[in-house]
């Protein structure tokens, strides 16, 4: 059964949630990200967060296991939390780190413990945050917990997983709603670019890309990362994987000093192919979300989505 | 004997080693040292292990054993930890988690000819493949190997050659040679050049230096072989060896779980 959530009832809902864990929305400081929030007051709720929420999953630094002379030592990862907010793009997120995560041959325990332990609650988006946003073109599916849709004086609320019926079973019943489908005004023309691959315009934007690496780190669905040792004076340590990423030169450096991926436009090439061929041919479903972070926080204004348009014009 | 079917860890990471202690390590050439574990592994021939120093980090290395009992893994010093690795003795403790990857499908190759051609520290994914092929030799037809070298003192397994010279044609040649060098002389594709094999029922197993890979594909598809008659096994740099970290792609291509050893036809078009 659908839901009503009046905006007065907001911080009464917020409160409700708090009771699975601690409740994590989009707050804006310098730039809008997601910071724990105890009031509705903090919630900036009509611009898009800068960075995205990939850290609950799959922190900027974490330990894999500790050491201390032959002595390995694991730890769980159960930290309850509710990330209210969340956007279609940032969701979809969600499903696309599944399938590197949980649902090859291998899995990673630790992504699962935080994944199970977290709430999601989206707000539905009618149309584009900004202008990089393009996720209409983007195939996404719904996915949530929760979903909020602005009706004005009130939320529509759904629930998509018995987890998110209980915390809505509470509000007062009503009238199901189907949403109009997002609309941007921003598209991406084709996901399918592998006729694309020796053009000559991935050079232009590859000659302004500096390899920083902002695009990876912005990128809900990157979480490329290295692994490695840190160790005290003591000789005890901890194997910590951090983020890296494919835009730097040394990703793909071997014995030998070979860089396999050495020329920047390959590296440049490499992440957008990633994002929306190379993923999809393996897992039936693009890699990008079309949340626009990549651009939106490019310092060299690399519009990737115009140089596609540009291509297949 | 029960094979043990991998080696990890205990808790909730597939990060998480398991400690070994090494049962014999010995110097190959100047470089390189053959380490062996008494531990019984189910493995295919190429596949590779994790192998770590807690605080020192981890690196993939090939088996290059196809045993029972025990399994080998022969490691090159070139950086921080194969360095300390090949410095280690007898009992000392490395952490192990594997086997990872797609070795040579050998089953599905019973009954073909096969060659198998290495260059430098490729031969010894390759003599996992070798071990196999003895151990089931009536399976195969003609077994060829080819080798080279840089220089006789870098030649690996040199012991185990007069071995297989009992059961496959072996060729062994160095790029340069003092006199007092008995074997050929000259790249391993002018040695492949003077044989007059051709690709009747055959396959070709082919690891090394990608400027060796690019001529002996060029020579074998000259001779007649098929993409699909041509295995290739390919070195990226690996962390996770599990599909996650991204950095073993080549293009889509995960090395770590699709690879190391690939069938030429799945991988010829690839960039980079
Ligand atoms: C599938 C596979 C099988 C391999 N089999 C063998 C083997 O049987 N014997 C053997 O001696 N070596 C093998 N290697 C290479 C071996 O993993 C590297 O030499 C080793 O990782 C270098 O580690 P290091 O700490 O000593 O060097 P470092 O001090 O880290 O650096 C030395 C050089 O090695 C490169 N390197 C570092 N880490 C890796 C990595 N994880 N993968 C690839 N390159 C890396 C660095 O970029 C640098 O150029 C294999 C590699 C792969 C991918
Ligand atoms: S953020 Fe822009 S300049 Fe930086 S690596 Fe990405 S594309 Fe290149
Ligand atoms: S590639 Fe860019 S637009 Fe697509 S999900 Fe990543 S950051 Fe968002
Ligand atoms: S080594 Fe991490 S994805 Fe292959």
């Amino acid at each position: 059964m659908e839901k009503v959530l009046k905006k007065k009832a907001l911080g009464a809902f917020l409160k409700k949630l708090a009771s699975f864990g601690q409740v994590y929305g989009p707050v804006k400081t310098d730039t809008v990200r997601f910071e724990p929030v105890s009031h509705e007051k903090q919630l900036c709720l009509d611009e898009h967060a800068w960075f995205p929420v990939k850290e609950f999953l799959f922190p900027q630094k974490q330990v894999f296991f500790r050491f201390d002379g032959e002595k390995i030592i694991t730890e769980d990862n159960v930290k309850k939390a509710v990330l209210f907010g969340l956007r279609k793009c940032d969701l979809n997120a969600f499903l696309i780190n599944d399938k590197l995560f949980l649902e090859g041959e291998h899995k990673d325990l630790f992504y699962e413990q935080r994944r199970n332990n977290l709430l999601l609650v989206g707000l539905y988006c009618y149309h584009e945050l900004d202008e990089f946003c393009f996720c209409s073109s983007m195939n996404l599916q719904d996915y949530h917990d929760i979903m909020l849709y602005d009706r004005g004086s009130y939320y529509q609320v759904k629930a998509g997983t018995p987890k998110g019926e209980f915390f809505i079973a509470h509000l007062k019943d009503t009238e199901a709603f189907v949403p109009p489908p997002t609309t941007c005004s921003l598209a991406l023309p084709t996901q399918e670019i592998a006729h694309l691959f020796e053009h000559q315009a991935w050079k232009e934007g590859a000659d302004s890309c500096t390899s920083c690496g902002h695009c990876t780190n912005l990128c809900p669905t990157c979480l490329c990362f290295t692994i490695s040792d840190d160790v005290a004076l003591d000789g005890k340590g901890e194997r910590v994987a951090e983020w890296d990423s494919c835009q730097y030169k040394e990703f793909t450096e071997v014995a030998g000093g070979h860089v396999f991926r050495e020329k920047r436009v390959d590296r440049f090439k490499h992440r957008i192919y990633h994002k929306i061929q190379y993923f999809r041919e393996r897992f039936d479903m693009s890699m990008c979300t079309g949340c626009g972070r990549c651009i939106r926080g490019c310092p060299e204004k690399i519009h990737w989505i115009h140089l596609i348009g540009k291509m297949t014009q | 004997m029960k094979k043990i079917k991998k080696l990890e860890g205990e808790g909730n990471h597939y990060s998480v080693p398991k400690l070994y202690a090494i049962n014999s390590i010995k110097k190959q050439t100047e470089d390189e040292y053959l380490l062996r574990f008494d531990v019984p592994l189910e493995h295919e021939p190429a596949q590779f292990i994790q192998v770590s120093l807690l605080g020192h980090g981890e690196a993939p290395i090939s088996i290059c054993s196809f045993q029972d009992e025990y399994f080998e893994m022969s490691i090159r010093a070139v950086g921080n930890l194969t360095r300390k690795l090949c410095a280690l003795k007898k009992g000392d403790k490395v952490g192990l988690r594997g086997p990872y990857g797609k070795g040579y499908p050998m089953e599905s190759l019973k009954g073909n000819n096969v060659l198998v051609i290495g260059g430098g520290c490729g031969v010894a994914p390759m003599r996992s493949a070798i071990q196999y092929l003895e151990r089931h030799r009536s399976d195969f037809g003609d077994v060829a190997l080819y080798f080279g070298y840089r220089n006789p003192k870098e030649v690996l397994f040199a012991e185990d050659f007069n071995k297989w010279k009992k059961t496959f044609r072996v060729h062994v040649t160095v790029d340069k040679a003092p006199k007092s060098w008995k074997g050929e002389v000259g790249l391993i594709t002018e040695l492949l050049q003077k044989d007059s094999f051709d690709n009747t029922n055959k396959v070709a197993f082919v690891c090394g230096p990608p400027v060796m890979i690019k001529f002996v594909i060029a020579l074998l598809k000259e001779r007649g072989f098929n993409d699909d008659q041509i295995f290739l096994s390919h070195e990226r740099m690996m962390k996770c060896a599990t599909g996650m970290c991204g950095h073993c792609m080549i293009e889509g291509v995960y090395t770590c779980k699709d690879g190391p050893v690939f069938r030429y036809d799945g991988v010829k078009d690839l960039h980079g």
